[in-house]
Protein backbone atom coordinates (compact mmCIF):
# COMPACT_ATOMS: atom_id res chain seq x y z
CA UNK A 1 0.00 0.00 0.00
CA UNK A 2 1.49 3.58 -1.05
CA UNK A 3 1.90 5.97 1.54
CA UNK A 4 -0.15 9.32 2.44
CA UNK A 5 3.37 10.85 1.66
CA UNK A 6 3.77 9.31 -1.45
CA UNK A 7 5.05 11.91 -4.43
CA UNK A 8 1.57 12.93 -5.93
CA UNK A 9 1.02 14.34 -9.22
CA UNK A 10 -0.26 17.72 -7.46
CA UNK A 11 -1.00 20.79 -9.92
CA UNK A 12 1.99 22.92 -8.10
CA UNK A 13 3.06 24.11 -11.66
CA UNK A 14 -0.78 25.02 -12.83
CA UNK A 15 -1.27 27.23 -9.32
CA UNK A 16 1.98 29.10 -9.68
CA UNK A 17 0.61 30.57 -12.99
CA UNK A 18 -2.24 31.79 -10.98
CA UNK A 19 -4.90 28.79 -12.55
CA UNK A 20 -8.23 28.51 -10.31
CA UNK A 21 -8.87 24.82 -11.23
CA UNK A 22 -5.52 24.20 -10.46
CA UNK A 23 -5.54 25.87 -6.95
CA UNK A 24 -8.78 24.52 -6.34
CA UNK A 25 -7.47 20.82 -6.60
CA UNK A 26 -4.96 21.70 -3.95
CA UNK A 27 -6.83 22.94 -1.42
CA UNK A 28 -9.32 19.75 -2.07
CA UNK A 29 -6.36 17.51 -1.18
CA UNK A 30 -5.10 19.47 1.56
CA UNK A 31 -8.32 20.97 3.04
CA UNK A 32 -9.15 17.98 5.26
CA UNK A 33 -5.53 16.66 6.38
CA UNK A 34 -4.78 20.26 7.53
CA UNK A 35 -8.19 21.24 8.81
CA UNK A 36 -7.60 17.75 11.18
CA UNK A 37 -4.35 18.66 11.94
CA UNK A 38 -5.26 22.40 12.69
CA UNK A 39 -8.10 21.41 15.27
CA UNK A 40 -6.50 18.70 17.28
CA UNK A 41 -3.97 21.84 18.50
CA UNK A 42 -6.27 24.19 18.44
CA UNK A 43 -9.79 22.42 19.67
CA UNK A 44 -11.86 25.02 18.24
CA UNK A 45 -13.91 24.84 15.63
CA UNK A 46 -13.91 27.83 13.48
CA UNK A 47 -10.71 28.70 14.96
CA UNK A 48 -9.76 26.04 13.13
CA UNK A 49 -11.17 26.77 10.03
CA UNK A 50 -10.16 30.15 10.10
CA UNK A 51 -6.58 29.07 10.46
CA UNK A 52 -7.44 26.90 7.55
CA UNK A 53 -8.60 29.41 5.25
CA UNK A 54 -5.40 31.77 6.16
CA UNK A 55 -3.36 29.15 5.25
CA UNK A 56 -4.76 28.36 2.31
CA UNK A 57 -4.72 32.53 1.50
CA UNK A 58 -1.40 32.63 2.28
CA UNK A 59 -0.41 29.89 0.04
CA UNK A 60 -1.43 32.03 -2.59
CA UNK A 61 0.58 34.97 -1.71
CA UNK A 62 3.68 33.39 -1.03
CA UNK A 63 3.70 30.24 -3.80
CA UNK A 64 6.80 31.95 -5.58
CA UNK A 65 8.98 31.47 -1.90
CA UNK A 66 8.24 27.06 -2.68
CA UNK A 67 11.51 26.25 -4.34
CA UNK A 68 10.60 22.55 -4.66
CA UNK A 69 6.94 21.58 -6.13
CA UNK A 70 7.09 17.92 -4.25
CA UNK A 71 7.32 19.98 -1.24
CA UNK A 72 3.61 21.68 -1.42
CA UNK A 73 2.42 19.47 1.47
CA UNK A 74 4.90 19.93 4.45
CA UNK A 75 5.44 23.55 3.13
CA UNK A 76 1.21 24.53 3.24
CA UNK A 77 1.35 22.61 6.83
CA UNK A 78 4.41 24.90 8.19
CA UNK A 79 2.25 27.70 7.23
CA UNK A 80 -0.78 26.17 9.28
CA UNK A 81 1.72 25.62 12.55
CA UNK A 82 2.79 28.86 12.38
CA UNK A 83 -0.44 30.45 12.29
CA UNK A 84 -1.09 28.03 15.40
CA UNK A 85 1.83 29.27 17.05
CA UNK A 86 0.84 32.53 16.61
CA UNK A 87 -2.59 31.62 18.29
CA UNK A 88 -1.35 30.13 20.88
CA UNK A 89 1.11 33.07 21.20
CA UNK A 90 -1.80 35.51 21.64
CA UNK A 91 -3.57 33.23 24.08
CA UNK A 92 -0.05 33.90 25.97
CA UNK A 93 0.03 30.21 26.42
CA UNK A 94 4.04 29.84 25.19
CA UNK A 95 5.19 27.69 27.68
CA UNK A 96 3.12 25.01 26.43
CA UNK A 97 5.03 24.89 23.24
CA UNK A 98 8.91 24.22 25.45
CA UNK A 99 9.76 20.70 25.35
CA UNK A 100 9.84 18.42 27.89
CA UNK A 101 11.89 15.85 27.71
CA UNK A 102 15.39 15.79 26.86
CA UNK A 103 18.20 13.17 26.33
CA UNK A 104 19.34 11.55 22.80
CA UNK A 105 16.74 11.12 20.33
CA UNK A 106 15.42 7.97 20.12
CA UNK A 107 14.74 6.21 16.56
CA UNK A 108 10.92 5.93 15.45
CA UNK A 109 10.16 2.54 15.72
CA UNK A 110 7.12 2.36 13.88
CA UNK A 111 4.65 3.72 11.09
CA UNK A 112 1.59 5.40 11.44
CA UNK A 113 -0.49 2.70 10.38
CA UNK A 114 1.09 0.27 12.80
CA UNK A 115 -1.33 1.57 15.29
CA UNK A 116 -4.55 -0.25 14.44
CA UNK A 117 -7.27 0.85 16.43
CA UNK A 118 -11.13 -0.83 16.57
CA UNK A 119 -14.54 1.17 16.68
CA UNK A 120 -15.03 0.59 20.62
CA UNK A 121 -11.14 2.58 21.04
CA UNK A 122 -12.03 5.21 18.93
CA UNK A 123 -13.00 7.95 21.80
CA UNK A 124 -10.29 6.86 23.83
CA UNK A 125 -7.39 7.25 21.45
CA UNK A 126 -8.73 10.62 20.51
CA UNK A 127 -9.20 11.22 24.18
CA UNK A 128 -5.79 10.01 24.87
CA UNK A 129 -4.31 12.13 22.25
CA UNK A 130 -5.67 15.00 23.38
CA UNK A 131 -4.01 14.89 26.55
CA UNK A 132 -0.53 14.61 25.29
CA UNK A 133 1.51 18.30 25.15
CA UNK A 134 1.10 20.07 22.17
CA UNK A 135 4.46 19.38 20.67
CA UNK A 136 4.21 16.16 20.83
CA UNK A 137 0.83 15.90 19.92
CA UNK A 138 1.67 18.01 16.77
CA UNK A 139 4.05 15.78 15.52
CA UNK A 140 1.84 12.44 16.38
CA UNK A 141 -0.37 14.37 13.97
CA UNK A 142 2.01 15.15 11.24
CA UNK A 143 3.08 11.67 11.36
CA UNK A 144 -0.40 9.53 11.73
CA UNK A 145 -2.19 12.30 9.17
CA UNK A 146 0.09 12.93 6.42
CA UNK A 147 2.94 10.12 7.02
CA UNK A 148 5.14 13.26 6.88
CA UNK A 149 9.07 12.17 7.21
CA UNK A 150 11.31 13.27 9.95
CA UNK A 151 13.04 16.02 7.63
CA UNK A 152 9.35 17.66 6.39
CA UNK A 153 8.05 17.48 10.15
CA UNK A 154 11.07 19.67 11.03
CA UNK A 155 10.56 21.69 8.71
CA UNK A 156 6.85 22.43 9.50
CA UNK A 157 7.38 22.46 12.85
CA UNK A 158 10.79 24.78 12.93
CA UNK A 159 12.91 22.39 15.26
CA UNK A 160 15.85 19.94 14.51
CA UNK A 161 15.29 16.49 13.20
CA UNK A 162 16.85 14.98 16.80
CA UNK A 163 14.25 17.41 18.43
CA UNK A 164 11.36 15.25 15.89
CA UNK A 165 12.68 12.19 16.77
CA UNK A 166 12.55 12.70 20.35
CA UNK A 167 9.19 14.29 20.51
CA UNK A 168 7.68 11.09 18.18
CA UNK A 169 9.07 8.80 20.33
CA UNK A 170 7.84 10.09 23.37
CA UNK A 171 5.01 11.04 22.47
CA UNK A 172 4.28 7.24 20.69
CA UNK A 173 5.13 6.00 24.16
CA UNK A 174 3.14 8.18 26.65
CA UNK A 175 -0.09 6.93 23.83
CA UNK A 176 1.57 3.71 24.51
CA UNK A 177 1.08 3.73 28.41
CA UNK A 178 -1.92 5.73 28.85
CA UNK A 179 -3.52 3.43 26.05
CA UNK A 180 -2.15 0.60 28.56
CA UNK A 181 -3.74 2.32 31.72
CA UNK A 182 -6.87 2.28 30.29
CA UNK A 183 -6.81 -0.83 29.02
CA UNK B 1 -9.87 -1.54 12.27
CA UNK B 2 -8.91 1.64 11.71
CA UNK B 3 -5.54 3.65 10.86
CA UNK B 4 -5.05 6.59 13.15
CA UNK B 5 -5.19 8.61 9.89
CA UNK B 6 -8.97 7.30 8.64
CA UNK B 7 -10.02 7.87 12.06
CA UNK B 8 -8.91 11.21 12.60
CA UNK B 9 -10.41 11.92 8.93
CA UNK B 10 -13.48 9.90 9.64
CA UNK B 11 -14.26 12.05 12.97
CA UNK B 12 -13.58 15.60 11.10
CA UNK B 13 -15.45 14.90 7.55
CA UNK B 14 -18.48 16.54 9.19
CA UNK B 15 -16.49 20.19 8.83
CA UNK B 16 -16.01 19.41 4.71
CA UNK B 17 -18.93 21.45 4.24
CA UNK B 18 -17.59 24.36 5.88
CA UNK B 19 -14.26 23.46 4.55
CA UNK B 20 -15.90 24.12 1.43
CA UNK B 21 -16.71 27.57 2.12
CA UNK B 22 -13.44 28.29 3.33
CA UNK B 23 -12.07 26.86 -0.10
CA UNK B 24 -14.06 28.94 -1.76
CA UNK B 25 -13.22 32.26 0.12
CA UNK B 26 -9.50 31.42 -0.82
CA UNK B 27 -10.00 30.83 -4.04
CA UNK B 28 -11.43 33.89 -4.30
CA UNK B 29 -8.15 35.37 -3.23
CA UNK B 30 -6.81 33.40 -6.47
CA UNK B 31 -9.14 34.90 -9.14
CA UNK B 32 -8.44 38.56 -7.89
CA UNK B 33 -4.86 37.82 -8.25
CA UNK B 34 -5.20 36.61 -11.76
CA UNK B 35 -4.99 39.90 -13.10
CA UNK B 36 -1.81 40.49 -11.56
CA UNK B 37 -0.10 38.27 -13.31
CA UNK B 38 -2.08 38.85 -16.76
CA UNK B 39 -0.29 41.27 -19.02
CA UNK B 40 -0.82 44.65 -18.62
CA UNK B 41 -3.44 46.25 -21.54
CA UNK B 42 -2.66 49.62 -23.35
CA UNK B 43 -5.38 51.55 -21.42
CA UNK B 44 -4.39 49.99 -17.87
CA UNK B 45 -0.57 50.99 -18.72
CA UNK B 46 -1.80 54.77 -19.25
CA UNK B 47 -4.16 54.53 -16.97
CA UNK B 48 -1.01 53.82 -14.70
CA UNK B 49 1.20 56.74 -16.04
CA UNK B 50 -1.49 59.17 -15.63
CA UNK B 51 0.04 61.22 -12.30
CA UNK B 52 3.09 61.21 -14.05
CA UNK B 53 1.40 62.65 -17.55
CA UNK B 54 0.03 64.88 -15.33
CA UNK B 55 3.15 65.97 -13.68
CA UNK B 56 4.81 66.64 -17.02
CA UNK B 57 1.88 68.68 -17.90
CA UNK B 58 2.17 70.93 -15.48
CA UNK B 59 5.86 71.20 -15.95
CA UNK B 60 5.56 71.95 -19.71
CA UNK B 61 3.17 74.48 -18.72
CA UNK B 62 5.24 76.40 -16.31
CA UNK B 63 7.96 76.46 -19.10
CA UNK B 64 5.50 77.60 -21.97
CA UNK B 65 4.55 80.61 -19.34
CA UNK B 66 8.13 81.44 -18.59
CA UNK B 67 9.04 81.30 -22.49
CA UNK B 68 6.40 83.67 -23.59
CA UNK B 69 7.59 85.98 -20.82
CA UNK B 70 10.84 86.39 -22.10
CA UNK B 71 8.98 87.24 -25.79
CA UNK B 72 7.52 89.85 -23.92
CA UNK B 73 11.05 91.55 -22.93
CA UNK B 74 11.75 93.49 -26.03
CA UNK B 75 8.12 94.53 -25.97
CA UNK B 76 8.65 95.98 -22.65
CA UNK B 77 11.81 97.88 -23.89
CA UNK B 78 10.09 99.55 -26.81
CA UNK B 79 7.32 100.75 -24.62
CA UNK B 80 9.92 103.27 -22.82
CA UNK B 81 9.94 106.61 -24.57
CA UNK B 82 13.14 107.57 -26.01
CA UNK B 83 13.51 111.00 -24.80
CA UNK B 84 14.20 109.34 -21.44
CA UNK B 85 16.79 106.73 -22.01
CA UNK B 86 20.22 109.65 -21.40
CA UNK B 87 23.11 109.95 -23.69
CA UNK B 88 26.51 107.06 -24.34
CA UNK B 89 28.59 110.01 -22.77
CA UNK B 90 26.48 110.31 -19.53
CA UNK B 91 25.98 107.08 -19.06
CA UNK B 92 30.06 106.22 -19.17
CA UNK B 93 30.58 109.65 -16.79
CA UNK B 94 27.84 107.90 -14.85
CA UNK B 95 30.07 104.88 -14.36
CA UNK B 96 33.33 106.25 -13.87
CA UNK B 97 32.02 107.95 -10.78
CA UNK B 98 30.15 105.07 -9.57
CA UNK B 99 33.72 103.37 -9.92
CA UNK B 100 35.55 106.02 -8.04
CA UNK B 101 33.47 105.98 -5.28
CA UNK B 102 33.93 102.15 -5.58
CA UNK B 103 37.38 102.42 -4.40
CA UNK B 104 37.02 105.29 -2.79
CA UNK B 105 35.07 103.19 -0.40
CA UNK B 106 37.62 99.91 -0.59
CA UNK B 107 40.61 102.06 0.37
CA UNK B 108 40.23 104.94 1.97
CA UNK B 109 43.49 106.09 2.62
CA UNK B 110 44.71 105.89 -0.63
CA UNK B 111 44.98 108.84 -3.57
CA UNK B 112 42.00 108.91 -6.24
CA UNK B 113 42.65 106.68 -8.59
CA UNK B 114 44.45 108.68 -11.81
CA UNK B 115 43.13 107.49 -15.20
CA UNK B 116 45.85 105.51 -16.89
CA UNK B 117 48.11 106.90 -19.33
CA UNK B 118 47.59 105.69 -22.31
CA UNK B 119 50.86 106.29 -24.93
CA UNK B 120 49.75 106.18 -28.38
CA UNK B 121 52.26 104.03 -30.48
CA UNK B 122 54.59 105.84 -33.03
CA UNK B 123 55.07 105.55 -36.59
CA UNK B 124 56.87 102.40 -37.49
CA UNK B 125 59.91 104.78 -39.14
CA UNK B 126 61.26 105.62 -35.89
CA UNK B 127 61.50 102.42 -34.77
CA UNK B 128 63.50 101.40 -37.62
CA UNK B 129 66.02 104.29 -37.44
CA UNK B 130 66.65 103.10 -33.18
CA UNK B 131 67.50 99.43 -34.92
CA UNK B 132 69.58 101.72 -37.25
CA UNK B 133 71.38 102.87 -34.12
CA UNK B 134 71.74 100.33 -32.34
Amino acid sequence: MLGVAEIEQLPVTQARRGDAAAWDALFRRYQLPLYVYVFELVRDEQTSLDLVQESFINAVRHLGSLRDDAKFGSWLFGIAHQKCIQRWRKQAREEMLRDEFAGAPAEVEAGPDDVLIREEQEAEFMSLLNQLPPPQRSVLLLHFVEDFSLEEIAGITAVSIGTVKSRLHYAKKALRRLWEGQS
Amino acid sequence: MKTPRELLLERHRGAEHKLAAVRGAALATVERREPDSAPMSWREWLRSLRWHAAGLGAAWLFILLLNLGAHRAPEMMAAIPPARIPPPQIIMASLRENRRQLSALIEPDAPAAEPQKTFPPGPRSERREEMRMV
